[in-house]
């Protein structure tokens, strides 16, 4: 399998400059931000009404923050959350990749299914969820089939966009030098596929990751959407808007993540 | 391996015009056989039908070797190697898991690493077998394919323009390359171009391909000792006779609505000089 190096274009010095110069406006924006909050803030809740609100701005939210990092509850939810997400999306890997290639490969299965995978990916999977509640004997499980649910369609879909690109010169090859098709699946189209799967996957995980908050309201008793709610019946907006924000940096980590891996094992289409 | 084409005719659809009708050819073991023809003639089709990629709508492909008794192509065998138009490597391996790359599918695992690096070397790819395609200029990528295709030792050996899409010292320079392969090889070689000049270095007979349906015109031999020169005269000459007679069998591409039938009873030859009547008379 390819392992490619990120490509340079300049030398070591000007890639160090290059790095340095999006760290620093990468900073300025994240400085605008919060000067942007505070503004915001301090102009709405200055106001007697919103008096109780202030605790929704950036220092005391930055203390709750800071509290939350020593705290192993958080840990713990932030565990559940994660938990939660790789395991709907795991489901949908599975459901996702075969149904993907398949519907990719056979043009009259990708001509049947067309429609209905169009009208299924645009309910929301906030609308399952009576559904699941009602089909799922646990909260866990209805969770589970919710984020499978939201996450299962871009897989399926870039998957077969994948396959369908496939160059006919490369199956003809290995046809031609013996394969049979099962290796012609295996050694050809799932390697040819994988970009577009990791595209797929860096989708979903954006997805899981924006749904999770809304389906952890089910009545769990762990996660990130159950401290958001916890901390919103307890008045403790400080903690509140340090889960929000913590949800913010725990999704920019996933992506930058799956961005990296992305690169890491991708390749590029010029041969 | 001897290849015998009878009847083989091929239309694409139930009701599609036949692209190509009643060829028949007989290729010999070790042959090296060149098949002439314009672009979109369906060449590359006919190659593709011996190497079992396509079947043909009528006739049939045997194939006689030495100790065995005669077969029928039915789909593809690496027995039959093919090398495409366009370097078509595996963008994710890199040119020494490209070149071993039917070996492994096919269980051929023996001394692979010992022969793989031989063909490297064949190749004039030493230093590059750890390169990915996209890191190879076109020429590199071109010599990889041909490495995958000999590898295996095939018995024949099919190659549609593999030089066309080259500059012109290297293609001069991989034909000269290729005829010493073939040489100390021993397989037989089926090479599809529209290029007259690369048929006459490379065949020992000349296949023209012409008509509408297309068929076999004529086959010419060509009796010039290797390597051949295209400043030899006598290269010259046969290339001013099959020029002559590539203009008679050649049906223009815009004249062929006009010729064509679901299946064409008249000649080419007859067909193109009808039309160049009409055009005269205009």
């Amino acid at each position: 399998m390819r392992i490619l190096p990120l490509h340079r274009n300049g030398s070591l010095a000007d890639d160090g400059l290059f790095l340095l110069q999006r760290l620093a406006y990468a900073a300025a924006g994240f400085v605008l931000f919060a000067v942007g909050w505070f503004l915001v803030g301090e102009i709405l809740f200055d106001r007697p009404a919103f008096e109780q609100f202030s605790d929704l701005l950036p220092l005391p939210t930055l203390r709750a923050f800071m509290g939350l990092a020593g705290d192993p509850h958080f840990w713990s939810s932030v565990a559940a959350s994660l938990r939660r997400v790789l395991v709907g999306i795991l489901l949908a890997l599975a459901i996702g990749l075969p149904v993907g290639l398949c519907i990719g490969y056979f043009r009259l299965l990708r001509d049947l299914v067309n429609t209905p995978i169009q009208l299924l990916r645009m309910i929301s999977p906030l609308a399952w969820m009576p559904i699941a509640l009602l089909i799922f004997p646990s909260f866990e499980s209805a969770i589970t089939f919710l984020v499978t649910m939201a996450t299962v369609w871009p897989i399926i879909l870039n998957t077969a966009l994948g396959v369908s690109r496939l160059r006919p010169a490369w199956l003809e090859m290995a046809r031609n030098q013996g394969a049979n098709d099962r290796q012609l699946l295996v050694k050809v189209v799932f390697p040819a596929t994988l970009p577009y799967l990791f595209t797929s996957l860096r989708l979903a995980l954006g997805i899981a990751w924006i749904i999770i908050v809304p389906v952890e309201f089910l009545g769990v008793s762990s996660g990130l959407g159950y401290l958001i709610n916890d901390a919103r019946d307890t008045l403790e907006y400080d903690r509140l808007m340090a889960v929000v924000l913590a949800i913010g940096v725990l999704g920019y980590c996933l992506d930058t993540a799956i961005t990296a891996a992305q690169r890491f094992f991708g390749w590029t289409w010029a041969d | 391996m001897r290849i015998l084409l009878r009847d083989i005719g091929k239309r694409f659809g139930r009701r599609g015009r036949f692209v190509l009708q009643g060829i028949e050819m007989d290729i010999g073991r070790r042959d090296f056989v060149a098949v002439l023809g314009e672009s979109g003639c369906g060449k590359s089709t006919l190659l593709k039908m011996i190497a079992g990629l396509v079947p043909p709508t009528t006739g049939e492909i045997l194939l006689e070797g030495p100790n065995r008794p005669t077969e029928r192509v039915h789909g593809p065998a690496p027995s039959r190697s093919m090398l495409f138009q366009q370097p078509s490597l595996l963008p994710w391996l890199t040119v020494r898991e490209n070149i071993a790359f039917g070996c492994r599918l096919r269980g051929e695992l023996e001394d692979l690493a010992y022969r793989t690096d031989q063909f490297i070397e064949m190749m004039g790819l030493y230093g590059h077998g750890d390169k990915y395609p996209s890191e190879l200029s076109v020429g590199q990528a071109q010599r990889v394919c041909l490495a995958r295709a000999l590898i295996g030792h095939p018995e024949v050996l099919l190659l549609d323009e593999p030089f066309s899409a080259l500059d012109t010292l290297t293609r001069t320079r991989l034909q000269e390359e290729f005829i010493n392969i073939w040489q100390s090889e021993g397989f037989t070689a089926v090479f599809v171009t529209h290029d007259i000049e690369e048929a006459i270095l490379l065949g020992r007979r000349v296949v023209l391909l012409g008509g509408y349906p297309t068929r076999v015109e004529e086959v010419f031999d060509i009796d010039l000792p290797y390597p051949r020169r295209i400043t030899d005269e006598r290269f010259f000459l046969v290339k001013n006779r099959i020029i002559e007679r590539f203009r008679e069998v050649v049906v223009p591409p815009d004249r062929r609505d006009y010729l064509s039938g679901a299946s064409c009873p008249l000649p080419g030859r007859f067909l193109a000089a009808s039309a160049a009547d009409e055009e005269g008379g205009q």
